[in-house]
């Protein structure tokens, strides 16, 4: 039997938080930050493997598309298994996601608040976030999809900010509305999969389902496909989140305690572009051949009017918030494309939003930590008294519009290469203008913030601020750094991605 | 065989890094590893200049990839070495230097000496790899470095809340610019698969209104970078800036890189009429506007910045001229010609930059009404710069007159040729030929000449900032005539092998052509206007304004043109505008339909809820009544710890689950 790497990503956050809990408040930090650690180590040898020439194999599915490949058998007479993999979809994200668990948890080094169940919820978030990425069952993927709500949930309401209430019930009937629309979906698929089936029988296995549409794109009929395609479309759309299902966002994150809001935005919203890339392309490649254009009017309307939002706000954390929004609809623009360049593009874009917004989200908690607001006009001058921190945000930003030479650049770029290609074969190559809009506004938006915030006067009341604390700086460098280093050296994140784009363009057969 | 050119980039990248981990303790906070890297960057320039005008017959382009590199996808970075960008480089290392080592002297008193070499180095390095890049994808990456790096060089002193305003405005108009030119990138890269700059150039935009639209999209991006009319506006506010930074933004880098973006897609903008009319067109006018704007600033940099834009409008219109007469097969000397004035100007608008900053540094201010007078207590800043506006107004033998005088001809040609609507912009070269040189002495004069007017204490710059001045000066008379030496600057940059001549030839057509004496005539027309007004005050600059058109009209000029204030007007009015809209939707609307559906679960629910109680609970009261011990009970689960909330609603999905299971399998 080969070595279970996959199921270890499960097990080893699972027995951490039960320690974490379990060893109360005077270790927590010290048990979670391991666990984690282990973690991160695993899922850096997952990706490994990808290396040209690399030293490290994993067992592969039959198909050869999944690696690091499980398979148990659960209910059988159900079609339920426990099956588990990762392909260039899944393994960048699986990646990002035990590297934000941990920085998460370096960056709330000092939290006194019930410390032990922080950390302890931390490691089960990203355990469930985990297994969501690396299910290849529809049965187990809903379970994990679930199961990332309730931590939080608990995240937001417990160590939330004073309007917690409010924003955390939203934030769970709302995303859970998007769940029940998809888990119809998910019914629809399963009772119809006798169809297809070599043996008749019903399954939740996805692997079927992905080789199904392989070998004949019309393995279900269009008129299932059309509404499958929108339920799902909705429950994706809702996490990702895209305009006008978005709303639950900015207050969530303007409530959540910044750890909270790192793997929200950072890790939470992929879970939607996951599910656009792996099941409404992947699955239904027919109707997204139809309905190409409904992905690129929410991905073009979310990037230019979340965009416009954020000019007009005042909180530091609203405007990331909003900005997450914005950039993630180049996620569903690249996906619309049907490119290759737009698809490795959108997937890319979530890796690289993951760790801009960490920074970014990191940093609004960091201001807040120094002077007590994050209200935009309120501060004014800070480059002088917190040099760490207007470096860290110049960088932070210019990242996210999309300077080249930092890692938003490239998946921005290759986006909008899917995009022109695809309105030029519809002969509305001009139509380009209106996501680049997008890009102008935004740069406006972090122009105008960063003046406000980092240069001008430093005002009186701020004087005697502080730079970030030490474990607030080591998460911020380290991701900092990375954003510089995929912004120059893309290559290797994008060679994991591009099979996968090219396969999906194959199956959809372009604009 | 041009490996070694890498270095010329690398050189102020690894310096770059060096001065950000070491500088600070380093002498000067990180001026010797600047200084080194520069100085490494111009020798190998120079060895690679060299090299290249040895390789091919003089003129005739060499061009050589070399350094491959993976990058995403099919694209592939390398450096594109050839007369243009090995003279670019020589160009750019050299002044980068000059300016570097002026920086000793004016810099020496900041505070935030390591930030500033930091981002000096990582700008020239943005120049460096713009000008060599050999596909438009990396082009774009240095290009919007220096973007960047404008942005905080212009903000460098940012608690001024002018300079954060002017870092801002400079970096979002350039970024309109580079927006279109990213689309026309990608309009590129769609139609022809390729970054390639010397395919694109061999292969053209195949037919179709993309001909068009391509070169007009790449112009975008020069116009904004080049701060060409409407996008010119950063320009003057970028004054904000250490002077020497205005030098360095003037002279040999971002301005320069918009007509260096033109000239690299030459081939492109020849084969559109439509393209080089709006080249042209936009060049012409920029030309004259600008030099407009310049006769009413009394801010000595902003004299010089609407003199920028001006000049490097000439450069345009001599490249639209010479695109205009290729696309209709005649040859033409314009290319050379503009290529020429961006040598002589990157020098001699060094040096007027590097003199306006030691006057600025001597007396305390920009404003040269407080100023007058300076030339017996700063001779050699007076001299040099008396150099520098005489090479700016075209006067022999200084640099600018041999490659002005080469465009306006080649603009004359072009309206031979066209007709009437080229003479015309010739017309205007020409009238901005004579303000060029009026606003260029007017600003001499008002500073050096006659009696100081300010209660100021002037005294010689230090050693380390007037050997520069003197460098750039005799680089400022000579340059030019360089040029003349090797019989042209043809047989250095040209475009498609027009014919060269000698320099005799070449000097014979110069000073046989009645154009030459137009242009002349009107730049010593100006000089002695300047004279007249402001050094012998015989006429009074007020006699002018008095008159209402005079007053209306400098109202309009210092206002310019009011184009500032519709740009912020829009900005303000139009863009906030939409967002606030915006913001009022999403809160109230689309959060309103949110809250309201919610308000309506919680209303039904409220309502079964009184259905519940009232109804059938009321009918079970009695036996609730027996069982009132376990409600108790139950209420005392809901004690607000999560462990028993995560509990429970870990339980309860297991259960939904469980029935979903039995509900599909249609039972065990």
């Amino acid at each position: 039997m080969q070595f279970p790497i996959l199921s270890l990503l499960l097990i080893v956050p699972l027995i951490g938080t039960v320690l974490t809990i379990a060893g109360g408040k005077r270790y927590a930090k010290w048990v979670s930050v391991i666990f984690a650690l282990i973690s991160l180590v695993l899922s850096s040898i997952l990706v490994l493997h990808f290396l040209p020439d690399s030293f490290i194999a994993f067992g592969y599915d039959s198909t050869g598309r999944f690696f690091a490949f499980e398979m148990y058998s659960w209910a059988p007479r159900l079609g339920l298994n426990y099956i588990v993999g990762v392909d260039g979809l899944s393994a960048p994200l699986v990646f990002l996601t035990q590297l934000l668990v941990l920085m998460g948890l370096i960056y709330s080094w000092k939290k006194e608040e019930r410390p032990h169940q922080f950390f302890g919820l931390i490691l089960l978030i990203g355990m469930a976030i985990t297994g969501v990425f690396i299910s290849l069952d529809f049965f187990l993927f809903f379970i994990f999809w679930e199961l990332v709500l309730i931590p939080m949930y608990f995240f937001i309401a417990i160590w939330g900010g004073p309007n917690r209430h409010y924003a955390s019930i939203k934030f769970l009937v709302y995303t859970h509305v998007g769940s029940v629309v998809m888990l119809l979906g998910i019914f629809a698929l399963y009772l119809s999969s006798g169809d297809f089936t070599a043996d008749g029988a019903r399954t939740f296995n996805m692997i079927l389902y992905l080789e199904a549409a392989q070998t004949d794109p019309l393995f279900l009929q269009m008129s299932l496909q059309i509404p499958l395609f929108i339920a799902f479309l909705f429950g994706f759309g809702v996490k990702m989140p895209m305009v006008p299902f978005h709303t639950w966002l900015p207050d969530a994150h303007v409530e959540a305690p910044t750890a909270g809001s790192v793997i929200l935005a950072g890790l939470l919203l992929k879970m939607g572009g996951y599910g656009i890339f792996r099941i409404s392309l992947g699955i239904l490649p027919e109707a997204t051949k139809e309905l190409w254009w409904l992905l690129a009017v929410f991905g073009i309307v979310s990037i230019v009017y979340a965009a416009f939002i954020c000019l007009a706000q005042t909180d530091l954390k609203r405007l990331v918030a909003y900005s997450s929004i914005s950039h993630m609809g180049f996620v569903l623009l690249g996906a619309a494309t049907m490119t290759e360049a737009g698809i490795a593009g959108g997937i890319f874009q979530m890796f690289n939003h993951g760790l801009i917004t960490a920074v970014l989200f990191m940093l609004a908690g960091s201001v807040k930590h120094a002077t007590g607001t994050r209200e935009i006009p309120r501060l004014s001058g800070l480059a002088k008294v917190m040099p760490k921190f207007s470096l860290i945000l110049i960088i932070g930003f210019f990242a996210s519009m999309g300077m080249p030479g930092l890692n938003g650049f490239v998946s921005e770029f290759l986006v909008f290469l899917g995009t022109y290609k695809m309105f030029n074969a519809i002969e509305m190559g001009k139509l380009i203008i209106i996501p680049l809009l997008g890009i102008i506004v935004t740069a406006a938006y972090y122009l105008w913030t960063l003046h406000k915030v980092t240069l001008g006067e430093l005002k009186e009341s701020l004087k005697n601020v502080v730079d970030i604390p030490r474990h607030e700086v080591i998460p911020l460098a380290i991701l900092t750094f990375m954003i510089i280093l995929f912004g120059l050296y893309p290559t290797p994140v994008v060679g994991v991605i591009w099979p996968h784009a090219q396969g999906l363009t194959g199956l959809l057969g372009g604009p | 065989m041009f490996e070694y050119a890498l270095l010329i980039v690398a050189a102020p990248l690894v310096a770059f890094l060096l001065i950000i981990i070491f500088g600070r303790w380093t002498w000067q906070g990180g001026a010797a590893i600047a200084i080194a890297a520069l100085a490494t960057s111009f020798i190998v320039s120079v060895i690679l200049f060299a090299q290249v005008l040895g390789l091919g017959a003089l003129g005739e382009p060499v061009s050589e990839e070399v350094f491959q590199y993976n990058w995403v996808g099919p694209v592939e970075f390398g450096l594109l070495i050839d007369n243009i960008s090995s003279l670019m480089m020589v160009l750019v290392s050299f002044l980068c230097l000059v300016i570097g080592i002026y920086s000793l002297g004016y810099m020496a008193e900041d505070k935030s000496k390591t930030r500033y070499y930091a981002e000096f180095v990582l700008f020239t390095a943005g120049m460096l790899g713009t000008v060599s890049a050999n596909n438009f994808l990396q082009f774009l990456i240095f290009w919007e470095t220096m973007g960047l790096c404008s942005y905080l060089l212009i903000g460098f002193w940012y608690e001024k809340s002018e300079a954060a305003s002017a870092a801002k405005k400079a970096f979002m108009v350039t970024r309109v610019g580079d927006m279109l030119l990213l689309i026309g990138i990608m309009a590129i890269f769609a139609s022809l698969g390729t970054f390639n700059i010397l395919e694109i150039q061999a292969r053209g935009i195949p037919a179709g209104a993309l001909v068009h639209v391509v070169p007009l999209l790449l112009f975008a991006g020069a116009v904004g970078k080049s701060a060409q009319f409407p996008l010119h506006i950063w320009l003057p506010d970028a004054m904000e800036g250490p002077t020497t930074v205005s030098a360095l933004i003037h002279a040999a880098t971002m301005v320069k890189a918009g007509v260096f973006l033109v000239a690299r897609s030459f081939p492109l903008v020849a084969a559109s009429d439509i393209a080089s009319i709006t080249v042209i067109c936009i060049g012409g006018f920029t030309a004259i506007f600008a030099a407009s704007m310049a006769l009413v600033a009394f801010d000595i940099k902003r004299v010089l910045a609407y003199s920028t834009i001006s000049q490097i409008g000439y450069m345009i219109l001599g490249l639209g001229a010479a695109a205009l007469l290729f696309e209709a097969g005649h040859a033409s000397h314009g290319f050379t010609a503009s290529m020429y004035h961006l040598m002589n100007h990157a020098f001699f608008k060094a040096l007027l930059f590097l003199a306006a900053g030691s006057v600025i540094h001597a007396v305390g201010s920009n404003d040269m009404r407080v100023m007058g007078g300076l030339h017996s207590k700063m001779k050699i800043t007076s001299i040099t710069m008396l150099f520098g506006a005489l090479a700016l107004s075209g006067i022999p033998p200084f640099s600018g007159f041999w490659s002005k005088d080469a465009i306006l001809h080649e603009v004359f040609v072009a309206g031979e040729t066209y007709g009437a609507i080229f003479t015309f912009i010739w017309v205007a070269g020409v009238i901005t030929a004579f303000l060029t040189a009026f606003y260029a002495f007017r600003l001499w004069f008002m500073t050096f000449a006659g009696k100081t007017r300010g209660d100021i204490h002037p005294h010689e710059s230090p050693r380390v900032m007037t050997y520069p001045l003197i460098a750039l000066a005799i680089f400022a008379l000579i340059s030019g005539m360089l040029a003349l030496v090797i019989g042209g600057f043809g047989h250095l940059i040209t475009y498609g092998g027009t014919v060269h001549e000698g320099t005799m030839e070449l000097l014979t057509e110069i000073f046989t052509s009645p154009l030459t004496y137009i242009t002349l005539f009107a730049a010593v027309a100006g000089i002695g206007l300047a004279y007249v007004v402001y050094y012998k005050q015989r006429v009074s600059s007020e006699v002018f304004v008095s008159t209402s058109a005079g007053r209306g009209m400098q109202k309009l000029l210092q206002n310019r043109y009011y184009l500032d204030a519709a740009y912020r007007g829009f900005a303000l009015h139009v863009g906030t505008g939409i967002a606030r809209a915006a913001d009022w939707f999403d809160r109230n609307v689309i959060d309103g339909v949110v809250n309201g559906s919610a308000k309506v679960g919680l209303l039904l629910a409220r309502g079964s809820d009184a259905v519940d109680r009232k109804g059938v609970d009321g009918a079970v009261d009695g036996i609730a009544y027996v069982i009132t011990g376990s409600s108790n009970r139950a209420r005392a689960r809901q004690t607000g710890q999560i462990q028993v909330y995560l509990a429970a609603m870990v339980m309860g999905m297991f259960a939904v689950a469980l029935i979903m299971l039995i509900y599909l399998s249609g039972g065990w």
